[in-house]
């Protein structure tokens, strides 16, 4: 995952780290669909993905000082947004709690997008990181430092092969 | 490799992560294993279907009103005072946005993956034909098919008749009186002194023609639309980001790269172009030459194309540029230009730059440096021996800053 910060953004990043808000929120605005989207895609619901969406920006806001400009910015963002979904998650119940069952595996034929939505939440959050936002294995562990690169590799395997087994052809 | 290896090296494979000589074991075990090209082809059918979900989900309209209201809570601001926090340049961030979503869609897991899985064919069980007729008609048969498949996509670019409507007066088409018509490729479009019309343009927007113009219609067809300019007044107006449109006048070829433009096309004393809104591309003799928006360029015969100018400029700007482009102003022309110079003509000194002396150019690389320094990538030595990149990533810099 590497995204360049073009002339713009880094102009609209210097701005905002000085505090004012017109550069911010014209920066919310430009990585607001990319944030949005990943961020819906773990959390599953509108609504928590409207309010995560918003702590984003706001952390980001707070730590926008301490900010290395040479870094992609979506990149880091992004990653605020994944750990704050993650916190929210977490919430209702533990991240580990649900894996794919043996039945899960054999269910009913639906189209892609409503066997993704219905993947227990570790196995959702792998997927989507890694088959949907391009992150690598090694990206992903540093938002799960308990897990090893094996059981993530498992797991993904155990979710695509779920997946392609359900999928309507 | 056993089924089962395979089975696991695939994902590895299609995340590219295995080296070449398990990927070549896995690649030939695939073509030569019914059963493991059957998973395969499982594996294809989903980082296809995977390829079509949206790389982007709308996110609600009010995320950033919450956003804003947020930012002002916690600065004790109170919200009337909107235009504090209101977004600045709308057409820079829609054009941001644009890029990041691009970006997202290029170089997305989904697109990368499915592309990875078309790596291996099976190979062909039966053997088929003899060998000579297999070799020939693997060869005559895809280029006939590539042929046919051109003729028919490039036949279905062609886009004409343009519908014409007259505004006010009538109107000829190839010698026909007309009032709202059509008009076809290679026919010439003519108002008088007391007619003007619209013609609208297949995927690229609308042109309107102003009194006593002629115009030719060379080729109507999508990405290479194009028309003459004999005289006249026509007035551009485009509805793509990008469209591939142009006008011929005077020998040069004005290439529309979206918003608007005008184009009076004044005979003898040259083609006046006003660039409205984005910025248009001149072509001359191999070269190729910018204008951005708010800026008048004059296209005369036997020049190279005008310098752009401010179309707040001073005439005495004007004056000055004229007297260099086509009076043979030389060094004298240069130094009255750069003396009369403010922020809004750091563009025209820029596109002075490769007709000036190299010691013009470092005054004029000094001079613009001090309103708009250069970005890093671009340096007064490349400058100076007119690196075209380098002058082209500071036009950039500069133009989105005006």
């Amino acid at each position: 995952m590497s995204t360049e910060n073009t002339t713009y953004i880094n102009y609209l990043i210097e701005i905002s780290k000085s505090g004012r808000h017109r550069g911010f929120l014209d920066l919310c605005e430009i990585i607001l669909p990319n944030v949005y989207t990943v961020v819906f895609r773990l959390l599953n619901d509108e609504e928590s993905a409207k309010k995560i969406t918003v702590k984003t920006f706001m952390q980001a806001w707070h730590q926008m000082k301490y900010f290395d400009v040479k870094k992609p910015f979506i990149v880091w963002i992004k990653s605020v947004a994944i750990l704050l979904s993650m916190e929210e998650l977490n919430k209702t119940a533990s991240l580990f709690q649900m894996t794919l069952s043996e039945n899960e595996t054999k269910g009913s034929k639906r189209d892609l997008d409503s066997l993704i939505k219905t993947l227990p939440t570790l196995n959702r959050i792998i997927f989507v990181l890694h088959d949907l936002e391009g992150y690598s294995y090694k990206e992903i562990l540093q938002f799960f430092p308990d897990l090893i690169e094996d059981e993530l590799k498992t797991n993904l395997i155990q979710t695509r092969q779920h997946l392609i087994g359900n999928l309507t052809q | 490799m056993i089924c089962e290896e395979v089975k696991i090296n695939l994902h590895d494979y299609i995340d590219e992560l295995l080296d070449d000589l398990t990927k070549r074991e896995v690649e030939q075990h695939i073509r030569n294993c019914d059963l493991c090209f059957k998973e395969y082809k499982k594996m294809i059918v989903f980082f296809d279907q995977l390829k079509q979900l949206p790389a982007i989900i709308n996110p609600p309209k009010d995320v950033l009103d919450l956003v804003k209201t947020e930012l002002m809570r916690i600065h004790g601001l109170i919200t009337h005072t909107d235009q504090q926090v209101s977004l600045s340049d709308s057409r820079k961030i829609q054009k941001e946005k644009h890029i990041q979503e691009k970006i997202l869609r290029k170089e997305g897991a989904p697109l990368r993956k499915s592309r990875v899985t078309k790596g291996i064919y099976k190979k062909p069980y039966n053997p088929g034909p003899p060998a000579e007729v297999k070799r020939l008609l693997l060869t005559v048969l895809p280029l006939a098919m590539i042929a046919f498949a051109y003729f028919l996509y490039d036949f279905q670019k062609y886009n004409y008749p343009w519908q014409i409507v007259s505004t006010i007066g009538n109107l000829v088409v190839d010698g026909r009186n007309v009032n709202d018509d059509s008009w076809d490729q290679g026919e010439i479009l003519s108002t008088d002194d007391e007619s003007m019309a619209v013609v609208h343009i297949p995927l690229v927007g609308t042109m309107e023609v102003g009194n006593n113009s002629v115009l030719l219609l060379d080729r109507a067809k999508d990405g290479a639309n194009k028309v003459t300019l004999k005289q006249g007044i026509i007035n551009l107006i485009n509805n793509r980001d990008m469209p591939d449109f142009s006008i011929l006048v005077n020998g040069f070829e004005v290439i529309s790269r979206g918003g608007k433009f005008e184009i009076e096309n004044l005979s003898l004393l040259g083609a006046k172009l006003k660039v409205g809104y984005a910025f248009v591309e001149i072509e001359h003799n191999g070269t190729t030459y910018m204008v951005d928006e708010n800026h008048t360029c004059i296209l005369k015969k036997g020049f190279r194309p005008g310098t752009p100018v401010n179309s707040n400029s001073s005439d005495s700007m004007r004056a000055a540029v004229a007297a260099f482009d086509f009076e043979d102003g030389g060094e004298e022309a240069v130094a009255k230009i750069i003396s009369f110079a403010n922020e809004q003509d750091m563009l025209t000194l820029l596109a002075l730059i490769p007709f000036v002396s190299q010691l013009q150019r470092q005054i004029i690389f000094q001079e613009i440096s001090n309103r708009f320094p250069p970005p890093e990538s671009v340096t007064r030595a490349g400058i100076i021996r007119l690196d075209k990149e380098m002058l082209y990533r500071w036009w950039q810099e500069i133009e989105w800053q005006l």
